[in-house]
């Protein structure tokens, strides 16, 4: 894969993933500016100072805000948060860059979603929710801005090794005994797995692929 | 926090009628001390103690009182 002269915008918060996607980009020749902004309302003054005259031939967004909190702690202002760092700044930092015609013809987006968004997991309902309401905002702006041929697609992640709540997945399931078997049968992917699947969607290896969210989840899905 | 007040807590987060809990109380004999009663409790000594529980330490609660000892 090459991305040699693609400049790139990541929307991300420097997790382990990110780590990965912005080290593997550069070294496929990609030229990443990176971003970085939880509150939705600062997003279009910022974006539109960063990126100034920047025509952008991708844009990957990887913010991911996973809570474990039963029914009974899922208030308001928790759902607003998770959808809001889940899924609204995505569609503010994408319309920001198609109201400024920041994005190329021809763009490819990829949004950093979860397997989350089509398996049932106890006390993940919000999570699980944005990100469902990510692939469908995928799925639609597909279709959107075919026109102007930009490819919009989502990564649905299984567990990742460096994720953080990963001590976090071990302590629940270590309690939920009925959950254990639902393992893992290739074990957790790497970072960089996941960054070449973000490169395979951002580079010219395709042209069609679009609306669709990939799985990459060890089989944990099967 | 009194004894009295975290045990409220916990009645509430396990739906049972005010009174029902003592230290005493032998978790294993809860119906209600469930799984997701037991990620309630992680959220709850997160959330109201900004405590982190890990599920090791869940399982060595017998009773009431280790968890109130944990609140501390």
């Amino acid at each position: 894969m090459d991305l040699s002269g693609k400049k790139i915008l990541v929307y991300g918060d420097k997790s382990g993933i990110d780590d990965a996607i912005n080290s593997q980009l550069k070294s496929l020749g990609a030229d990443i500016v990176f971003y970085f902004q939880k509150d939705v309302n600062l997003v279009e003054d910022e974006l539109i100072q960063i990126v100034i005259d920047t025509h952008f031939d991708g844009f990957v967004f990887t913010l991911m805000h996973s809570v474990f909190r039963p029914l009974q702690f899922v208030k308001p202002e928790l759902i607003s948060q998770i959808m809001n760092d889940n899924f609204a700044l995505f569609i503010e930092a994408i319309r920001v860059l198609r109201k400024c015609r920041l994005l190329k013809n021809g763009a490819s987006v990829v949004a950093l979603s979860s397997i989350s968004s089509i398996r049932a997991m106890k006390a993940k309902m919000a999570f699980c929710s944005a990100k469902a309401a990510l692939d469908a905002a995928v799925r639609c702006l597909a279709i959107e801005l075919a026109d102007k041929k930009i490819r919009v697609n989502s990564i649905q992640k299984g567990v990742v090794d460096t994720d953080s709540e990963k001590e976090h997945i071990q302590d629940i399931t270590a309690i939920n005994s009925g959950e254990a078997e639902r393992m893992t049968p290739l074990g957790p992917s790497s970072a960089i797995e996941v960054a070449n699947l973000v490169a395979f969607l951002l580079s010219d290896a395709t042209k069609t692929i679009t609306g669709t969210s990939i799985i990459i989840d060890g089989g944990y899905t099967l | 926090m009194t004894d009295k007040e975290k045990i409220a807590l916990l009645e509430d987060m396990l739906e049972l009628d005010g009174g029902s809990l003592r230290p005493e109380t032998v978790l294993a004999d809860l119906d209600e001390y469930d799984s997701m009663a037991k990620l309630s409790l992680i959220v709850l000594m997160d959330d109201e103690f900004g405590k982190k529980l890990t599920g090791e330490q869940i399982r060595e609660f017998k009773s009431v009182q280790n968890i109130l000892d944990f609140m501390d």
